[in-house]
C-alpha cells in the first residue's frame, strides 16, 4: 500500500476495496510509549472513530464510508475524500490575491454550522482543528479524525471543542483570526435552542487559560 | 554590539548571567534547595534570592572579566513566577540599572526559554514544548506571537512529579525531578495510571491524586517497587507530552521540536520525543541543565533581542507580575 499521509497519529494509506480508492488508516504502535499503554489507546482510539463517524453519518452529517475495521490491528479502511484539509485551503487562499472574503466568511459559518449540528447530535469531537475537517471540490465539509471523540458532551466539552478549534485556527491561520467569530455564528445557528450556555461556557473555557497562574 | 545583563530568579533559582551577542561570557546560578517532603515557600524563597544575589552578581563579572561600565543594558523577568521572589530580583535589577545608568529591559521567562533553546540548537522555526515546574505547553510561532496551542488545564507537569518526590520522600538535591528520573531508570513493572488528553490540552492532577492515593498500599503489599512507581508516572506523563506534541506538529506541519523548562533536561523525555521525531521525519532540539533549568542568560539574551529590536521599556512594565501569559508578548525580533 502506498503512504498517502502521516497524521497526527497515524499513517494513512491509499488501496483499493473491490475497485472503489479507498484509505486504510492505520494507527500504528508508537515505539516511544510503553506497550500496555500504547495498546489500549490505540484500540480505545480506533473504536471511537468508528463509532462516531457512523453516529454522524446516520445524523446527516458528511463522513467517509466505513467499509472494514480491523480493531486488532488498529485500522480503519474508508471512503478516499477526494479533497483538500480546510488547514491547506486556507492556507493556499492566504497566498491567492483573488481570494474574496464573502466567500471566506461563508466558509468559516459552514464549518462553524457543521460543528453545532455534531453538537447537536450529542458528539464531541476531542480533536477539532481544521486539518480534520476536509473541504471537496464542491464546498461540501466532511468531518474526520474522531479518535478523540465520545458521545453526550456536556457543555463544558463542546466548549472546549470550541476552545481547541480556535486556538489551533490561530495557531495557523493567524491571518483571518478575526475571522473566526464567523465559525461561532455559524455554530449558533445550527446548533439552535440553548446555544447561549455553551457559548457562555467557552468563554470560561477561555478566560479560564488566561487566568491560568504559571511560573517556571 | 551589545553586552546584556540578565536576572533571573521567577521560582527557586537564581541565576544571573552575562551574553554578548549571542555568546555566553558567565552563567551563574543558586538553587534554593528545600528538606525532602518539603516544597519551597514564597517567603523562604524571596529571601534566597535576597541574600545571594549580590554575591552571584560578583561571580557573575568575575567569571566574564567585564566591569558594570561594559554592560550595554539590564534585563529582569517580569514575570510569570512567584510574587516575592520575582520582586525581590526585580528591584536588584532596578537598582543597577540606575546606579549605572543603563536601560531597562521587562522579559518574559516562558519566551526566554524558548529564544535560549532557539539560540543554543541554532533551530529555526521549532514547536516547542515547554515544560517546567510551573509551566507546560505546546507552542507554536505565528504572526509574530508565540501561539500557545495545547497546555496543561491544571497543574505543571514538573509540579506533578515534584509533589510525587515529596510522596515518596525523595531528596530535593539537585531537584526531586532529577531523583525521580533516576528511580523510574531502574523501574521495570508498569502500572496502568489515568490518561488525560482533552483535545491539545493534558490534565495531571487526575493523575496525582490517584497514585497519591495507591501509592501506600502498591508498595506496602510489596506489588510495586518505588522505582517501578516512578517508572510508570514518568511513562503516563511524557506519553501525554509527546502525543500533544505531534499532534501539533501535525496541524502546523512542522519538522522540528524544540524543548525547553527545567522538565526539558529529562532524558527519557529527550529519548521519547525522538522516538517520535525520527518516526516523522523530524528533528530533535534539545539542551541540556545549563541552558533548560531556569538560568540568567536567557533573560539576558532575550532581552538584548528586544532591545536591538528597538523595544522602549515604559514606566509601568519595570514592575512585575504573577500572570504574564507567552502568546500576549509581541515578537518585534523575528520575522
Ligand atoms: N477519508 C479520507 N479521504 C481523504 N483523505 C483523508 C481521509 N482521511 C484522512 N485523510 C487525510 O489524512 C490526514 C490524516 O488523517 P486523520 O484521520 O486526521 O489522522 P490522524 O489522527 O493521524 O491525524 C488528514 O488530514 C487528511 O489529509
Ligand atoms: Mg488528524
Amino acid at each position: 500500500m502506498e503512504l498517502y499521509k502521516q497524521g497526527a497519529e497515524s499513517k494513512i494509506y491509499i488501496s483499493f476495496y473491490s475497485d472503489r480508492k479507498v484509505i486504510v488508516k492505520e494507527r500504528f504502535s508508537k515505539l516511544y510509549r510503553n506497550q500496555l499503554l500504547d495498546q489500549s489507546i490505540r484500540r480505545e482510539r480506533t473504536k471511537a472513530e468508528a463509532k462516531a463517524i457512523l453516529k454522524c453519518k446516520q445524523g446527516g452529517i458528511a463522513t467517509p464510508v466505513i467499509y472494514l475495521l480491523d480493531l486488532n490491528n488498529c485500522k480503519i479502511t474508508m471512503e478516499f475524500i477526494n479533497s483538500q484539509t480546510v488547514n491547506d485551503f486556507l492556507n493556499n487562499l492566504k497566498n491567492d490575491k483573488q481570494y474574496n472574503d464573502v466567500e471566506l466568511t461563508k466558509l468559516l459559518m459552514e464549518i462553524g454550522a457543521v460543528i453545532g449540528k455534531m453538537h447537536s447530535l450529542g458528539i464531541f469531537h476531542g480533536d477539532l482543528t481544521t486539518s480534520n475537517i476536509l473541504r471537496k471540490e464542491d464546498g461540501t465539509l466532511v468531518l474526520i479524525d474522531f479518535g478523540l471523540s465520545h458521545f453526550n458532551p456536556s457543555n463544558e466539552d463542546k466548549a472546549v471543542d470550541l476552545y481547541v478549534l480556535e486556538r489551533a485556527f490561530i495557531s495557523t491561520h493567524s491571518y483571518f483570526s478575526d475571522l473566526f467569530a464567523s465559525i461561532i455564528d455559524g455554530y449558533k445557528h445550527a446548533y439552535g435552542l440553548n446555544v447561549q450556555s455553551i457559548i457562555n461556557q467557552f468563554q470560561i473555557v477561555r478566560a479560564r487559560g488566561r487566568k491560568r497562574l504559571m511560573f517556571g | 554590539m551589545v553586552i546584556s545583563l540578565g536576572f533571573e530568579g521567577s521560582a527557586n533559582k537564581l541565576g544571573i548571567g552575562i551574553v554578548k551577542d549571542g555568546e555566553v561570557l558567565s552563567n551563574c546560578r543558586k538553587t534554593y534547595i528545600t528538606p525532602p517532603g518539603e516544597g519551597f515557600l514564597p517567603r523562604e524563597t524571596a529571601k534566597h534570592h535576597q541574600s545571594n544575589i549580590i554575591s552571584l552578581l560578583e561571580e557573575a563579572f568575575i567569571i566574564s572579566n567585564l566591569k558594570p561600565e561594559e554592560i550595554d543594558v539590564v534585563c529582569f523577568t517580569k514575570g510569570p513566577g512567584i510574587g516575592a521572589p520575582l520582586a525581590s530580583v526585580a528591584v536588584v535589577a532596578r537598582t543597577v540599572a540606575q546606579l549605572w545608568n543603563k536601560p531597562l529591559i521587562p522579559v518574559n521567562h516562558c519566551i526566554a526559554h524558548i529564544e535560549m533553546g532557539r539560540l543554543i540548537t541554532s533551530s529555526d522555526n521549532p514547536t516547542v514544548l515547554y515544560v517546567s515546574g510551573g509551566n507546560t505547553q505546546v507552542i507554536a510561532y505565528s504572526g509574530n506571537h508565540y501561539r500557545i496551542f495545547g497546555e496543561t488545564i491544571d497543574i505543571a507537569v514538573g509540579n506533578c512529579l515534584d509533589r510525587f518526590a515529596r510522596v515518596l520522600k525523595l531528596s530535593n538535591d539537585p531537584s526531586p525531578g532529577y531523583n525521580i528520573e533516576q528511580m523510574a531508570k531502574k523501574g521495570l513493572k508498569y502500572h496502568k495510571l489515568p490518561y488525560v488528553v482533552k483535545g491539545m490540552d493534558v490534565s495531571f492532577s487526575g493523575i496525582l491524586s490517584y497514585i497519591e492515593e495507591k501509592a501506600q498500599s502498591l508498595l506496602s503489599s510489596g506489588e510495586y517497587t518505588p522505582e517501578d512507581l516512578c517508572f510508570s508516572l514518568q511513562e503516563t506523563l511524557f506519553a501525554m507530552l509527546i502525543e500533544t506534541t505531534e499532534r501539533a506538529m501535525s496541524h502546523c506541519k512542522s519538522k522540528e521540536v524544540l524543548i525547553v523548562g527545567g522538565v526539558g533536561c529529562n532524558e527519557r523525555l529527550q529519548e521519547m520525543m525522538k522516538i517520535m521525531c525520527d518516526e516523522r521525519g523530524a528533528i530533535l532540539y534539545a539542551t541540556d541543565e545549563r541552558f533548560c533549568i531556569d538560568n540568567g542568560v536567557m533573560i539576558a539574551h532575550t532581552g538584548a533581542l528586544m532591545y536591538k529590536s528597538g523595544y522602549k521599556t515604559t514606566w509601568e512594565d519595570t514592575f512585575c507580575t504573577q500572570r504574564f501569559r507567552t502568546d500576549e508578548v509581541e515578537v518585534t525580533w523575528r520575522p
